[in-house]
């Protein structure tokens, strides 16, 4: 630099740890999640074994897919809420494909990723060119990919997917490392890159931020828009490809609802706001593993399921609460 | 006309504000049934006065009388209850609520057997009842949300009369209605009048004060420059008042010669305008687009940057040698255009001053493979700039936006725009809000650029800014062009007499 400024620029982890809007540091989610990490491991005998951890990496991965395409929404300022029923509609398609039609896998999976793509296109397509409201146009797609699987595999589910497919994706790299957690690792560094380093990810802070502003300094607003929420589809269908590989089948409900509240408290606890224009792929990483950890504890300690989503539903709101308060 | 005892009197009032006299021993009266002028340019201190009578503002000294008992208006529900009722230019209502309820809304009828249920009957009798008095044919039933904007003033007034006020302060209720719509709406100040109301009708546009008002009360930097009835003055005289008698003819020396054509702008037309305008603005000048507010002066600007729908018109910018047609949106991507409001359009406030200066020339620092940014080269153009304008940030071009001062904020976005290295700017109100010396810098700073071969259109309000500034000035009043005015002509006076519509040269 040639300035002579003797202030030292932000560090990496300043940059992207969760921030709230106002830009300090989100420490109470840091703090909670070490706390409760140091609780957990210490009352609950199996928590820090390796196997448990790898566990965790697993289960992790597949909240981490969706979570990243909605850190990209929830930067432009907007919603999608479609995401967990794209992913049953994109695997029926694909195992349809690969059981009925014997496909290969690589067609299987491709069918995948480009049901997850039209769902995100028609998702962009409304929002940035119709201008219509998000959270209205991702609730309609979210019933109509529901409806759209249910109609496709007349509510049956497919089994008898090749071994071939299984195996790729359930295997283990070394005989230790998931893939599935391999992917997610290589899915979260190139979502960090994009948004941190591209110009398509300056565009989408700035838009976020402030609309009316980006428009008029020539970024173009509609377009940017449009590739978050199609970012966001492909991201159904890359989940789509590791679910159903890890499940075995394909049916008419690979997520399950409450995960859409994991998604958004996961972007939310990681930093992004409603408002749009901050988050992080780095911070929703961040708030995956809080999720995650809390998800996986209630396991081990035997929670209830059911108690365990009020429990996760608090937390979220909680969470929110000490942003707003904190940005006051 | 009564007589009799005042409505209202304001008496002796003063009002001082951190490093800022706006009031002083400012007194006049209304009285039933009369029409009070209230006329000065910005910042002459009427909505200071306004704002201590609608109980915003509590006065430092001077008393207030209604019907000449003392009285202390401490908030604006007080004012309310002493009878004095604001009609807004941009009224608010319940868009999606009916007529009838917006006038109602503070005191519902209620079914006289059941007290929670809403006499729907009696909301919408009473309302047209108010309606009627005023002339107006508005439907009760009808929905606010599809009304104009001169309909929803109407609805205002009727809910005025419906809360009982005897005192109606009308605040520039015409800068944005169409003519028809200003018509009427003076029909429906007529009736008040009829009806005994005491009406404070403040503007800058004199012919409305010559048609509609019985007295006149003119402010200027906060202290009464005259008050008398209507039928004694001229326009003239009353512009004397605004003015001052001691408008010296400033101008500024030293003017330039003109460049080449930089921008042509032809026959533009769009709602906003009344008529096509076209002008041309030349390399190395400074055009000064002069008019009061709602004159039309940032409708086209808007319009010339293809931000609002235009009903026609042409651009032609210079490409080298010669100038070549383009579309409203290629001026936007490459000239800089400084907005009126910079938190609404101008800054993304929660992101660093470094992002804020490299937004509109991104493709810069691009790289030509997947588009990677060069960050590196980023922050050092931003810090040159920071340099350069001398932006004060407490941590270089780290600081997010929101932390500078007005003046800062202002000098970011021009680094924004100097950072695409534009030829054309446009400038709406460049020095708005900012402290008097970031002022002055900003001043230097647009001669430097002028200099420097920018061709630069300025809209600003303050006149002795337009003066010191333009090398040429437009007048626009009513949305049209009503004089071009050059050299020595770029005076205080002449914009003024222009702008309030005294005299109309040929464009």
């Amino acid at each position: 630099m040639t300035g002579g400024y003797a202030v030292q620029p932000p560090g990496f982890l300043q940059r992207n740890l969760p921030q709230s809007r106002r830009g300090k540091a989100n420490a109470f989610t840091i703090l909670a999640a070490i706390i409760i990490t140091i609780i957990l491991s210490t009352t609950i005998p199996h928590f820090l074994r390796l196997g448990n951890i790898l566990n965790i990496l697993e289960q992790l991965s597949i909240l981490g897919f969706m979570s990243i395409g909605m850190t990209f929404v929830m930067v432009s300022g907007g919603i999608d809420l479609s995401t967990y029923t794209i992913v049953s509609a994109g695997s029926v398609v694909g195992a349809t494909a690969m059981v009925s039609a014997s496909c290969s896998p690589l067609v299987g999976c491709s069918l995948m990723v480009l049901v997850g793509l039209v769902f995100g296109l028609i998702n962009g397509l409304a929002i940035a060119f119709g201008k219509m409201i998000p959270f209205i146009v991702t609730l309609s797609t979210m019933v109509v990919a529901q409806g759209f699987a249910i109609w496709f595999t007349q509510a049956q589910s497919i089994s008898g997917l090749p071994d071939s497919y299984i195996d790729a994706i359930s295997g283990k790299v070394f005989d230790l490392i998931p893939i599935p957690a391999v992917i997610i690792i290589a899915v979260a560094v190139i979502a960090w890159v994009i948004l941190d380093r591209t110009q398509y990810g300056r565009w989408l802070y700035l838009t976020g931020t402030n609309q009316a502003a980006a428009r008029i300094s020539g970024i173009p607003i509609q377009l940017t828009i449009f590739l978050a929420y199609v970012f966001s589809g492909l991201m159904a269908g890359i989940t789509a490809i590791v679910l159903t590989a890890m499940v075995g089948t394909a049916t008419t409900a690979m997520v399950r609802d409450e995960r859409l509240m994991d998604v958004i408290a996961t972007t939310v606890i990681g930093g992004a706001s409603l408002k749009g224009g901050s988050g992080s792929v780095l911070g929703t990483m961040f708030g995956l593993l809080f999720i995650t950890v809390l998800g996986n504890s209630f396991n081990l300690l035997g929670v209830s399921p059911f108690v365990a989503i009020v429990i996760k539903g608090a937390v979220l709101v909680m969470v929110i609460g000490l942003d707003v308060l904190r940005s006051r | 006309m009564s007589d009799g005892a005042p409505k209202l009197r304001m008496s002796a009032i003063c009002k001082a504000f951190p490093g800022v006299r706006a009031l002083e021993d400012v007194s006049f009266e209304a009285r039933a049934g009369e029409i009070v002028g209230l006329v000065g340019v910005n910042g002459a201190g009427k909505s200071t006065l306004m704002n201590i009578l609608g109980g915003i503002y509590q006065p430092d000294e001077g008393k207030i009388f209604i019907n000449e008992e003392q009285i202390v208006i401490r908030s604006p529900k007080e004012a309310g209850r002493y009878g004095i009722s604001f009609i807004h230019q941009e009224p608010q209502f319940f868009a999606t609520q009916s007529v009838a309820e917006n006038i109602f809304i503070s005191h519902l009828f209620t079914n006289p057997t059941v007290s929670f249920i809403v006499d729907k009957k009696a909301v919408d009798r009473e309302a047209r009842r108010h309606l009627q008095t005023l002339g107006s044919d508005i439907q009760p039933k009808a929905k606010v949300g599809s009304l104009s904007v001169g309909e929803r003033q109407i609805v205002e007034i009727a809910r005025a009369l419906a809360m009982g006020s005897e005192i109606v302060i009308l605040d520039e209720p015409t800068s944005s209605l169409s003519f028809k719509e200003k018509e009427t709406l003076f029909k429906v100040v007529k009736r008040l009048k009829l009806d005994g109301k005491a009406i404070i009708y403040i503007t800058h546009f004199l012919d409305e004060v010559l048609e509609l008002c019985d007295k006149f009360v003119v402010l200027r930097n906060g202290q009464l420059h005259g008050q008398g009835p209507i039928k004694d003055v001229t326009k003239d005289d009353i512009i004397k008042l605004i003015i001052g008698r001691d408008a010296t003819v400033e101008s500024a020396s030293g003017r330039r010669g003109k460049g080449d054509i930089a921008l042509r702008v032809e026959k533009f037309r769009s709602p906003q305008l009344s008529q096509d305008i076209s002008l041309d603005l030349y390399q190395g000048e400074i055009l000064g687009l002069w008019g009061l507010m709602g004159s039309g002066r940032t409708e086209l600007l808007r319009a010339m940057l293809g931000l609002d729908r235009i009903e026609g018109g042409v651009l032609f910018l210079r490409m080298g040698a010669w100038t070549a047609k383009i579309q409203p949106r290629k001026l936007l991507k490459l000239c800089g255009y400084i907005t009126e409001n910079r938190h609404a359009d101008g800054l993304f406030l929660s992101q660093p001053v470094w992002k804020n200066i490299t937004a509109t020339a991104l493709t810069r620092y691009v790289s030509k493979f997947l588009r990677f940014l060069n960050v590196a080269e980023e922050l050092k153009a931003s810090t040159t700039h920071i340099q350069a304008l001398r932006i004060a940030t407490g941590q270089g071009p780290y600081s997010r936006a929101e932390t500078l001062s007005g003046g800062n904020q202002q000098k970011v976005i021009f680094a924004k725009w100097l950072n695409r290295q534009p030829k054309i700017l446009l400038l709406d109100e460049p020095t708005r809000g900012v402290d008097v010396g970031a002022k002055m810098e900003i001043r230097g700073l647009i001669r430097t650029l002028a200099r420097d071969g920018a061709a630069i259109l300025l809209i600003t309000s303050e006149v002795e800014e337009m003066v010191s500034l333009s090398d040429r000035v437009l007048v626009l009043r009513g949305g049209q062009i009503v004089g071009t005015v050059e050299g020595a002509d770029i005076n205080n006076a002449m914009l003024m007499r222009l702008a309030l519509g005294e005299e109309r040269l040929n464009a």
